[in-house]
């Protein structure tokens, strides 16, 4: 028998450790509320926060009239950054959050990158409104701003299993301290998830802690979750094998001296209509465009064998490989150590080129467009549950091409305000002891099954069948027989069975418990992924190769009702792009004659 | 090439002990120190215990130091050289096997 080892209580709890965690328990905080803090791993160095690589911005208008940050080119209007989420979203952005994100983004983005600067981190600004720098900046920046608030208490390294309810209402949550096995239960009369997204796939590219614990557990306590289908890949690293996961190759890409052929496992050239290859140093919408030609690459059979593509250098001499290179390793001079992009040595991966003058490349998800439902109150329509960041969804609609760190601040902020203004004179609420119980229930059971399949192959068998349903191009058998393995894993989950039945640091439970909530994710964007007929943004049908502007300008929501997944559809809240003409449209032809991508990539 | 761990479990265990592990590991195979655990977690034995509830994996958390013979490093940016190698934790004080409360 499990038991509670304590109880804490305050007016808010946010769950999470990165930037929407972190601002929300800021905005909170200055809201007059008492705020616990719980994160996985270390708030401020922890979820995907810390691996950024690139940048994040605001509208060139309020950089220039009202941040005075020489340089800021005010002609990147609100207008325009509105309008290039709606479109390169594929219309199906609720309006108003994108209206929340385009107005109160500035004060937010601008105040982290002073707690930053504060603190000597380097926050280095190019034009329109952008600034690039490095997770572990923003990470400090992050904390540093957190340490300023008095009434807010960090548990930091304690895994939140499952929310808790009262009645209809979510009144905490259930932790676990991984060190030393103990349970704690938390109370509050507001809880904020900002947990981040899934990464479903078996190479990864995300911080280990993207398993969707937030948007499962918000599931089983009632919230919807929302266009799950809609994940954004990045070319990956596979080799050199101690790079494997590092999103250096796509970095690599971005920079306009960087050159390569794609080619495919037989050498021969995928082809991309030179207009989008060249989006590579101009636009994020190149993810998208990598997405659509290297997909059909691998469903063709044609893939590497970690399911990716290569990078084919033979038409370089070693001096002009040198040169690209020199440029990748210019880009990142003063944020990491000469020559080195996080703990990754660029050098390497160039002497890999010119010796091998082929690398291969795998392609991942970095980012889930999808997640909780909410309103533009970070607001998810269970009684005292709010989501904010990669956790949460909507803004984006079918692809992301403005940032998600700015996403994670200004959500985040939002939900902490709307949390401690909603709860002011309420009083603390019980929790039902009977979902205490339950939540406990779940730990006891992984540790006592006998004789069902160990957690590792539970988790390879998970990754394997996303690497086949939910790859970059999809199609309507492979997801049928998809939905039909995580069913078939999902029966052979209740019975997973730990080696180890300590509660010392015991990674086997701790993976199982991911597991359970990496499926819920992963078998309803295989669902979604089902259901929508059509191409749209992040999600490529091979059976489907058009745009169903008619039936499918909407978004997709899941629900548990007695235990059934419900998915249904809602049009998205339009309050001023309107949305397009329902007509069928080519979904190639629509990459290539539309004016997407957004005008905030670096000059390089 | 063969690979020795310290283990120990302080609600169980009175002293420390070391287990060793064969694992097949080229040079050229450019493994890390965090894959050869994760490896023998996977494979061999799944009740070893090493820093992973919210690891970022290149470098950049540094949370998952541990010692190779001997010499603090990473475990997810140290790269096996295919000779053996014993890894135990940073720090006397350990939680379970290879983490420490960091
Ligand atoms: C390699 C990489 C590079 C990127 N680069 C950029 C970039 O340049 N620009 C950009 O705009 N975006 C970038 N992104 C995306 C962006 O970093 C993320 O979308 C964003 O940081 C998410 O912030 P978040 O606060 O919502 O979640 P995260 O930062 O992921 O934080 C989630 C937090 O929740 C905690 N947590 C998870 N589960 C639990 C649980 N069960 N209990 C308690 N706590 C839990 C985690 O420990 C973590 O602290 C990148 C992503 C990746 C993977």
């Amino acid at each position: 028998m499990l038991e509670i080892s304590k109880k804490v209580s305050a007016d808010v709890l946010v769950i999470g450790g990165g930037g929407a965690a972190c601002t929300a328990a800021v905005a909170a905080a200055r809201n007059g509320a008492s705020v616990l803090l719980v994160s996985k791993g270390k708030v401020g160095n922890s979820g995907n926060t810390i691996m950024i690589g690139g940048s994040y911005g605001m509208d060139g208008e309020s950089a220039f009239h009202e941040y005075h940050i020489p340089g800021a080119d005010p002609s990147f209007t609100k207008e325009e950054l509105f309008r290039a989420i709606v479109n390169d979203g594929f219309n199906i952005s609720d309006q108003n959050l994108v209206e929340q994100f385009v107005e109160d983004s500035p004060r937010i983005v601008y105040e982290v990158k002073e707690w930053g600067e504060e603190i000597g981190e380097r926050f280095a600004f190019y034009p329109p409104s952008n600034w690039d720098v490095t997770g572990r900046s923003m990470g400090r920046a992050l904390m540093n701003g957190v340490k300023k608030m008095e009434n807010v208490t960090i548990f930091h390294d304690v895994i939140v299993t499952d929310l808790l309810k009262s009645g209809e209402a979510v009144t905490g949550a259930l932790g676990m301290d991984p060190y030393s096995g103990q349970l704690i239960q938390f109370q509050a009369k507001a809880t904020v998830i900002a947990t981040g997204g899934f990464a479903p796939y078996t190479l990864k590219n995300t911080n280990s802690d993207m398993t969707g614990d937030g948007l499962a557990m918000a599931y089983r306590a009632g919230a919807k979750l929302a266009d799950l289908e809609f994940l954004l890949f990045l070319m990956t690293a596979v080799e050199p094998r101690n790079m494997r996961g590092s999103i250096l190759p796509a970095l690599c890409t971005f920079r306009s001296k960087f050159d390569y052929d794609p080619v495919d496992r037989d050498g021969e050239r995928i082809k991309v209509p030179e207009k989008l290859r060249e989006m590579e140093a101009t636009s994020e919408m190149c993810k998208l465009v990598h997405m659509y030609y290297f997909g059909r690459t691998v469903n063709a059979g044609k893939g590497s064998p970690s399911g990716g593509i290569y990078f084919d250098f033979r038409r370089f001499t070693d001096q002009q490989i040198d040169e690209m290179f020199e440029a990748v390793m210019d880009h990142f001079d003063g944020f990491y150590k000469h020559g080195f992009y996080h703990g990754e040595s660029i050098r390497e991966f160039r002497d890999l080129a010119k010796k091998n003058r082929r690398i291969e490349v795998g392609l991942t998800s970095e980012y889930s467009v999808g997640g909780i439902f909410i309103d533009e109150n970070m607001d998810t329509g269970v009684p005292g549950l709010y989501a904010a960041g990669e956790a949460a969804s909507g803004v984006f609609g079918a692809n992301r091409v403005a940032d998600a760190v700015t996403e994670m601040l200004v959500q985040g902020y939002k939900a902490g305000e709307t949390a401690a203004r909603r709860i002011m004179g309420q009083p603390m609420p019980e929790t039902d002891g009977n979902c205490v119980a339950a939540a406990v229930g779940v730990l006891e059971r992984l540790l006592s099954n006998r004789d069902g399949i160990p957690v590792s192959a539970a988790v390879r068998e998970l990754e394997t069948i996303s690497d086949t349903a939910l790859a970059m191009v999809r199609g309507e058998e492979s997801l049928r027989r998809g939905i039909q393995s995580y069913e078939a894993l999902e029966r052979k989950l209740g019975q997973v069975t730990l080696a180890g039945k300590g509660m010392r640091y015991n990674r086997e439970l701790m993976r199982a418990l991911e597991i359970r909530n990496l499926l819920t994710c992963s078998k309803l964007a295989a669902r979604m992924a089902l259901e929508r007929r059509e191409s749209r943004g992040l999600h490529l049908r091979e059976d489907c190769p058009y745009i169903d502007n008619e039936n499918w300008q909407t978004r997709q929501l899941a629900y548990l009702a007695d235990g059934e997944d419900q998915l249904i559809r809602k049009p998205p809240v339009v309050t001023r792009v309107p949305p397009r003409k329902p007509e069928k449209v080519d979904y190639e032809r629509f990459i290539l004659e539309e004016d997407l991508g957004m005008k905030n990539m670096e000059e390089t | 090439m063969l690979v020795k761990i310290f283990r120990f479990d302080p609600s169980v265990d009175c002293q420390p002990h070391y287990d060793s592990y064969s694992v097949e590991v080229r040079p050229e195979d450019k493994m890390t120190v965090m894959e050869l655990l994760n490896y023998i977690a996977d494979n061999l034995d799944s009740t070893l215990s090493f820093f992973s509830h919210s690891a970022c994996h290149h470098g950049i958390c540094g949370r998952c130091a541990v010692k190779c013979d001997g010499k603090a490093c990473l475990a997810c940016t140290t790269v096996l050289d295919g000779e053996d190698v014993v890894i135990e934790p940073l720090k006397a004080d350990v939680v379970k096997d290879l983490v420490i409360q960091n």
